[in-house]
């Protein structure tokens, strides 16, 4: 019976951790220099699912974060200190891949799919009291 | 021997099944709930009728044997040695014709059965309780 709750535990680690990239995607909207000091626009992150807590126990977790690889808009813009400096691209600035009503949407779909497994947990904590009743 | 007897005869060795099968399933529905959002999970599912058409058959068998209730003739849950439930659930079989990521969860569903099996679960563990108050009662040989 406790172990539903971890079940349930799981899930709102991995739902947190996706709301984290989403967040973080979010921020980085319009980054044009990496974390390590390259100019270069940030890159999207996913959080990747995958059944079973990484422990070998039943539940969920976010095996790993991967970058979406695509190409965000370019913008013509040669003042910019990160615009390209050749090739046909010269002058543009590579901007983020991020889309905002994408990430919007998603962190919706986080938050819902937190609220669920909530309610599963508060479920759990009803049987676990209506069973310790029996015993009063 | 009279106490072995009065808690082992009657509704109690049946709602002792069902408060392990409602455990069960109840694991299983948060598993499902817990991968909502996991490419190419399979919800998976216990099939209630099949329990309880075991349940009534083992109830009905019951006085002819004489011995513990036993479940048997299902393929989804079997009682090991100890008298225990294991259930093994199986892939819900519904193909999700709307999303391409693989999986066939319905939420709706899922939330509608947690909400449900709690319910049966609350239904025979106040039964249980009521027996055990009776028992009470009889033994103390004083009404409240």
């Amino acid at each position: 019976m406790f172990g539903s709750l971890d079940v349930s535990t799981s899930a709102l680690v991995a739902q947190r951790i996706r709301m984290d990239t989403i967040h973080g995607n979010i921020a980085n909207a319009q980054a044009t220099q990496r974390a390590d000091g390259r100019p270069g626009p940030y890159k999207r992150r996913i959080a990747v699912f995958q059944t079973g807590d990484g422990a070998g126990r039943p539940g969920v977790h976010v095996s790993k974060i991967v970058e979406d690889p695509t190409v965000g808009q370019r913008v013509y813009e040669p003042e910019h200190p990160h615009a390209i400096k050749s090739g046909p691209y010269q002058g543009y600035v590579e901007y983020p891949n991020v889309d905002l009503p994408t990430e919007m949407v998603n962190a919706i779909l986080a938050t819902r799919a937190y609220e669920a497994n909530i309610t599963a947990m508060e479920a759990t904590k009803n049987m676990i009291s209506a069973s310790l009743r029996i015993l009063a | 021997m009279l106490f072995h007897g009065a808690v082992n005869s009657g509704t109690v060795p049946v709602l002792e099944k069902v408060l392990a099968y409602t455990h069960a399933r109840h694991r299983m529905l948060t598993e499902n709930i817990a991968n909502i959002d996991t490419p190419g999970y399979k919800a998976r599912q216990l099939n209630v009728r099949a329990f309880q058409n075991a349940l009534k058959e083992a109830i009905a068998r019951r006085p002819s044997e004489r011995g513990p209730l036993s479940l048997r003739g299902a393929r989804e849950f079997r009682e090991d040695a100890s008298g225990c439930l294991v259930v093994t659930p199986t892939e819900e079989p519904a193909e999700n014709v709307l999303f391409h990521d693989r999986t066939n969860m319905r939420i709706e569903r899922q939330m509608a059965m947690l909400a449900e099996n709690t319910l049966m679960h609350q239904i025979a563990s106040d039964r249980l309780k009521g027996r055990f108050d009776q028992l009470m009662t009889a033994i103390r040989g004083t009404v409240a």
